[in-house]
């Protein structure tokens, strides 16, 4: 959830909270007061009762057509009885349910003790302090909302350096942006301490790459030499008319180690390359001519091991890569097929989204997706480094498509998506 | 035939000198980017391989020199940085070849007589070895006058060889010359085999000698029958 609708949520929430205890307190302060003036009134019309009982010992029409009362016959303990008020209700004459309000006392009359009640209608409520209620709420509702969002628009202007900060490290990328990330300053101590903190760890960050790609590349040129100088001077040792078979086996074996910390190192290299974005590409490139290239090179590989591409190519299916990657990845696809794959139809199809390999193998017997790691290998016999799916990976990665590899029952399915 | 090799470790400028001993080259060397363009300026040369980095600056300004002389040398770069912008700004500069360490003496070798050919007979490629002779243009490869009927990957082959003449040919650096990043499948060799014994049959058809010697379990030697 975002900060600022993080924080407005809980700002409404406790503006709800707020609004329903103002509106009860509003609700409660009405009715309070509406009851007292309700008794008030009553006590006025009992004493005036009251007052006429003892004057003449009779109650008049006349008072009664002013004044609600009842009496009931009641026993002279109930002398003692206090007034007290009371809810009551009863149906009246046109058979409706009414609410009552009333106060119950003691009257003498005629010398019969009486238990008078003198009540009136009492209003419901919900008729006439609901809507003030609610118009008293509905009031406070928008003036809270109006303050909600009026914190909504100053929040994010408060946190507006924070969001520009968040903008510019996600834009930033090591090796590819160029030029230092500026933060600019802002007036806000705590903003200005996380820009500052954030421009040194991108520098950190930044030099290191840097460091990385210089290291990769004094690496490639400072060993490529004395392995150059190695290979010219073992396959010298070799044009020696005088070389015996004995020296010659042991030459061989030199030159065959030296050739592996060759590709060993060139494919790490390769790897670091890729990774860095060093191959850039802006036109699209067909996949179908580069393909049938590569399927050329390793036609006699391919029918020494009794395998029969079966290629369905969309003609106009292309990339945006730098040749000599296409060519790689699908070099590498090809190498991984002849490695692995037993006899049969291996089936290449090429449309205008995917590249999908299926072959036909061995269980690599581990998980597939552990294969793009470097140095896997299913088989720890065959003469490959372990770094075929990792270049694929790398490339796919660099490129943002996706790479899938599934087995299933004896069938090896590589695709990347475009 | 006069040969620059502009190379700052001597012991590689040592050993390349070394394999190009056996063919009829005047070799000469520059270690430092002064003394080949010092060179240059002096003499003509038929085909200049010159390193990228070199003590004193870049091996790009030889190209550049050689090329603002309108020499006709053939240039190959050799070099340690294997960067792609290296080999394409080399080769706008006019170099014509362009080989990453470590290469097999054997490419480079053909490389070199490649060029040799290309600028000496201003693209007219016709080249003659024993009763070989061969045409690049349309590959075609005849002995004794007969042509012989090669397959892609056969032609290649004897090129190969007949550019390296004389010297014990890898199979490790044919099958890197024939299939690239694949020769280190187990297969490369029997490939190889077979298009060796290929080869040897369609010579003996057309009338020529064994040239071919097998070496025991290294590679193969193109030799002149005395």
């Amino acid at each position: 959830m975002k900060l600022l609708t993080e924080s407005t949520r809980r700002q409404a929430l406790l503006f709800l909270i707020l609004l329903a205890f103002a509106v009860s307190a509003i609700y409660l302060i009405l009715e309070r007061e509406r009851t007292d003036e309700a008794d008030e009134q009553l006590a006025l019309n009992s004493s005036r009762i009251k007052d006429f009982v003892v004057k003449n010992d009779s109650i008049s029409p006349a008072v009664l057509s002013l004044i609600q009362l009842r009496l009931e016959v009641a026993n002279p303990v109930d002398s003692l009885r206090e007034s007290t008020y009371a809810d009551f209700s009863f149906f009246d004459h046109g058979g409706e349910m009414e609410h009552f309000h009333g106060l119950t006392f003691p009257l003498k009359l005629r010398g019969q003790w009486h238990l008078a009640t003198v009540y009136q209608l009492s209003v419901e409520p919900e008729d006439i302090l609901g809507p003030l209620a609610v118009s008293i709420g509905f009031t406070l509702f928008l003036l809270l909302l109006g303050i909600l969002f009026l914190g909504r628009w100053r929040e994010r202007q408060l946190w507006a350096p924070f969001y520009k900060t968040i903008s510019e490290i996600k834009n930033y990328t090591p090796g590819l942006s160029t030029g230092k990330v500026e933060l600019a300053k802002t007036r806000i101590e705590e903003f200005d301490d996380l820009n500052t903190a954030i421009t040194r760890m991108l520098d950190t960050i930044a030099a290191d790459f840097g460091r990385l790609k210089a290291f990769t590349e004094n690496a490639a040129h400072e060993m490529r030499t004395p392995l150059a100088v190695l290979r010219i001077e073992l396959q010298n040792l070799l044009q020696l008319e005088s070389i015996s078979e004995r020296v010659t086996e042991h030459v061989r074996g030199a030159l065959f180690a030296e050739k592996r910390i060759s590709t060993l190192m060139e494919t790490l290299l390769l790897l670091a390359k890729i990774e860095n974005q060093q191959y850039k590409a802006s036109t699209p490139l067909l996949v179908a001519p580069i393909l049938r290239e590569q399927l050329d090179l390793y036609a006699d590989h391919f029918e020494a091991k009794g395998i029969v591409i079966d290629v369905s190519a969309e003609p106009d299916a292309a990339v945006v890569m730098h040749p000599a990657l296409l060519e790689l990845l699908v070099g590498n696809l090809f190498r991984n097929v002849l490695r692995h794959s037993t006899k049969g139809i291996v089936s290449v199809t090429i449309s205008t989204s995917e590249l999908v390999v299926e072959n036909f193998g061995p269980d690599p017997g581990m998980p597939t997706e552990q294969l793009f790691e470097r140095f896997r290998k299913a088989d720890g016999t065959s003469g490959g480094l372990g770094l075929g799916l990792s270049i694929i990976k790398a490339i796919a990665d660099s490129h943002q498509m996706k790479v899938r590899y599934s087995y299933e029952a004896g069938k090896h399915t590589v695709s990347l998506q475009f | 035939m006069k040969l620059l090799l502009i190379e700052d470790e001597p012991q590689m400028l040592k050993a390349i000198k070394q394999y190009l001993l056996g063919f009829d080259y005047v070799c000469e060397s520059a270690g430092t980017l002064p003394l080949a363009l010092e060179k240059i300026a002096l003499y003509d040369y038929d085909c200049i391989v010159v390193d990228i980095t070199l003590p004193g600056g870049s091996g790009l300004t030889v190209i550049r020199a050689v090329k603002e002389m309108k020499s006709t040398a053939g240039i190959i770069i050799v070099t340690a940085r294997d960067s792609v912008e290296d080999k394409i700004a080399g080769l706008e500069l006019g170099a014509d070849d362009y080989l990453t360490k470590p290469f097999h003496l054997s490419e480079l070798g053909a490389r070199i007589k490649a060029l040799l050919r290309r600028s000496q007979f201003d693209g007219q490629t016709h080249y003659q070895w024993e009763t070989i002779s061969y045409q690049t243009e349309a590959r075609e490869i005849r002995v004794n006058n007969n042509l012989l009927a090669l397959t892609g990957k056969e032609y290649d082959l004897l090129v190969y060889l007949l550019r390296n003449a004389g010297k014990v040919v890898t199979k490790e650096a044919i099958a890197e010359h024939l299939w690239g990043d694949l020769a280190e499948s187990a297969d490369s060799f029997d490939f190889l085999y077979t298009h060796i014994k290929n080869i040897r049959h369609k010579i003996k058809i057309a009338g020529g000698e064994d040239y071919i010697q097998t070496v025991y379990r290294i590679g193969y030697k193109l030799t002149a029958i005395t």
